[in-house]
């Protein structure tokens, strides 16, 4: 596996690791909103059970006032006891008055049943006792404790605000079961609910809960509120998410958008990486590809061209090929120097129309055609055989040639063109084109004649045989084309190779697709030699 | 008759009576479209008797195998006529010493 499909693997860990966050934090967000939810809901309900207590506080406080006014008549504090002890409506079960420091001798008077007596800790005396103990200094106190009789009864005790007088105890029977079942219709029917006389939530000690099973179960909050002198402790649970469903199934909505963005998102990146090695080895595969083809076509043309020049004394021989711009075929543009004897020297430039497989071969066959049939006789009477081969007509081809055949003895040279742009001769300075009779390209006409124009050569002079690539440029007219190669020819320094480089970089378009051929000879000076 | 060879060339052909035709050719004519064009009109040219006039005053640019399609014409037609020919074109013919094998004008 290639290293940039470790990117697939990053982009999977980021995206667990994110995602997992996400949810983490959401998960801990609704989780403490819901128990600061839950807290409000359960001092909520406490402070329901609260408000009960000055409906239980009214009686206990009548009675007390009426003994210490009577003295205890039992009459008049029985009379005033019976509305609120035994009547279907009432809410105690008894209530009686008892002597402040006398209690041993047990209840002064008694109203409805009797009361828990035994001196039990869960016992009336003990919490009368307590209430008794702290009368001293304060005006008020009520005392409520949870009585261990058969019947669970719950016990609230008045001490009237003068000291050593009467105290009330009353009782109220709580139902047989602690469970109490809620309608869905209440305000509660969300939560579970426990309250606990005391200021722990113990079992013994549990006044009512809407679950059978204790201690409620889950997330649960607690609120210790005084109730008299003692205190309620309120449990509650959530039945249903208080926040509603939203906020709880975050964590999981987070998670699973995160699971799959980050399979999306992993799955894209390998796509892209799968993507772009795929490109990049087709992209390699074409290089190759054009790369080799382009190399066949350049070791074709090479091998078409001329390998090593002719040395010889007084001259310099140089030739130059160029594809044009980049691309795999071949042209069919090329030049040949040709040592025919001692003295004479051919130079050939020629062109067959077309690119390709086929110009380059046909070029080919009418290169090795000149080379044989110059060994023979003249241009002027081998062109014409060489056009009435017919090959180039037949393929609807044709070649323009120009021939310079030179006599290094006599530094004279004679100049035949078949269809061929003429050569520039370079000399002190000036360059000007030989202009000569213009005979028919080869492949035209089987029935052609051409001649040939004799000039002398100057001292240190150049010649440059070229190909129309060099001076052929769109929407313009070969004439500008020539003047811009003879100016070029004209500024070009340097050793013969150098003037012709700088000769194709001056005279050719910058965007020539057709290729060039230059073949230059140049007459070193006597005095320079 | 007529067509649309490629996007840069265009040409079309009247009959002119007497075996001569006129063909109009329009655009570039390069490497790239005369192979295409020669044998598009392969029939067209082998069915002249008379003189085949091909006017180029609509081309723009017209390289050596373009030529090279018109010297192939002149061989196959009694005579070939370059009609209209812009002066670029016309130097090139004369450079190439085919002044009368296409008969310029």
């Amino acid at each position: 596996m290639r290293w940039s499909y470790r990117w697939v693997w990053v982009v999977i860990v980021i995206g667990v690791l994110v995602t997992s966050g996400l949810a983490l934090v959401s998960a801990h967000l609704a989780s403490s909103n819901e128990q600061h939810l839950l807290t409000l809901r359960s001092k909520e309900v406490a402070s329901v059970f609260t408000s009960a207590l000055p409906d239980t506080e009214t009686p206990l406080s009548g009675a007390v006032a009426l003994a210490d006014i009577t003295g205890a008549d039992p009459a008049k504090v029985s009379q005033f006891a019976d509305t609120y002890v035994g009547t279907p409506k009432s809410e105690f079960t008894s209530m009686s008055v008892w002597r402040a420091g006398h209690l041993n001798q047990g209840p002064v008077i008694v109203v409805g049943t009797p009361p828990e007596l035994p001196e039990t800790p869960g016992g009336v005396i003990p919490i009368l006792r307590a209430a008794e103990h702290r009368n001293s200094g304060q005006n008020l106190l009520r005392v409520f404790g949870l009585l261990d009789a058969q019947q669970r009864r719950i016990a609230y005790v008045y001490a009237g605000s003068k000291p050593g007088r009467f105290l009330v105890e009353a009782e109220q029977a709580l139902p047989a079961a602690t469970y109490t079942h809620l309608p869905s219709s209440s305000a509660y029917s969300n939560i579970n609910v426990a309250a606990y006389i005391g200021h722990q939530a113990v079992r013994s000690r549990l006044l009512i809960s809407t679950v059978k099973q204790l201690p409620l179960p889950g997330p649960h909050a607690t609120t210790v509120i005084p109730f008299g002198s003692n205190a309620l402790t309120v449990v509650i649970s959530a039945r249903q998410p208080l926040g509603g469903a939203l906020p709880e199934d975050m964590p999981w909505v987070i998670a699973i958008i995160g699971a799959l963005l980050t399979i999306g998102a992993s799955v894209l990146t390998f796509r892209l990486i799968w993507g772009g090695s795929r490109a990049q080895t087709l992209a390699a595969e074409n290089r190759r590809l054009y790369a080799e083809q382009h190399g066949i076509a350049q070791s074709l043309q090479q091998a078409l061209l001329p390998g090593e020049l002719p040395k010889i004394e007084g001259v310099r021989l140089a030739g130059l090929y160029d594809a044009g711009a980049p691309g795999i075929d071949v042209g069919g543009d090329w030049y040949d120097m040709l040592r025919l004897s001692p003295r004479r020297l051919l130079l050939v430039v020629g062109d067959v129309s077309g690119r390709g497989i086929r110009a380059a071969t046909a070029m080919a066959s009418v290169r090795s055609a000149i080379q044989y049939a110059a060994q023979v006789d003249p241009p002027e009477d081998f062109l014409p055989t060489l056009s009435a081969l017919g090959s180039l007509r037949e393929q609807g081809q044709l070649a323009t040639v120009l021939c310079v055949l030179i006599d290094l003895q006599e530094r004279r040279m004679e100049v035949t063109s078949a269809g061929h742009l003429p050569p520039l001769l370079v000399h002190d300075g000036t360059a000007e084109f030989l202009e000569t009779e213009v005979g028919l390209p080869i492949g035209v006409d089987s029935d052609c004649s051409y001649v040939s124009s004799s000039f002398a050569v100057p001292d240190g002079a150049c010649l440059f045989c070229f190909t129309d690539g060099l001076v052929e440029r769109h929407g313009e007219s070969l004439d500008e084309g020539l003047e811009r190669l003879r100016q070029a020819a004209v500024r070009a320094s340097g050793d013969l190779e150098q003037m012709m480089a700088q000769i194709l970089e001056h005279a050719r378009g910058p965007e020539s697709a057709d290729d060039t051929a230059i073949a230059g000879v140049q007459w070193v000076d006597k005095t320079n030699n | 008759m007529g067509g649309q060879d490629e996007q840069l060339t265009r040409h079309s052909v009247t009959e002119l009576g007497d075996g001569s035709v006129r063909l109009t050719l329009a655009g570039e004519l390069d490497l790239s479209v005369t192979d295409h064009l020669r044998s598009a009109l392969q029939q067209t040219v082998g069915s002249v008797t008379g003189t085949l006039e091909v006017d180029v005053a609509e081309l723009r640019f017209a390289d050596s195998s373009a030529i090279a399609l018109w010297v192939s014409w002149s061989q196959i037609v009694p005579r070939l006529e370059i009609r209209n020919a812009p002066p670029m074109i016309l130097r090139v013919i004369q450079a190439m010493g085919l002044t009368k094998t296409l008969n310029p004008s």
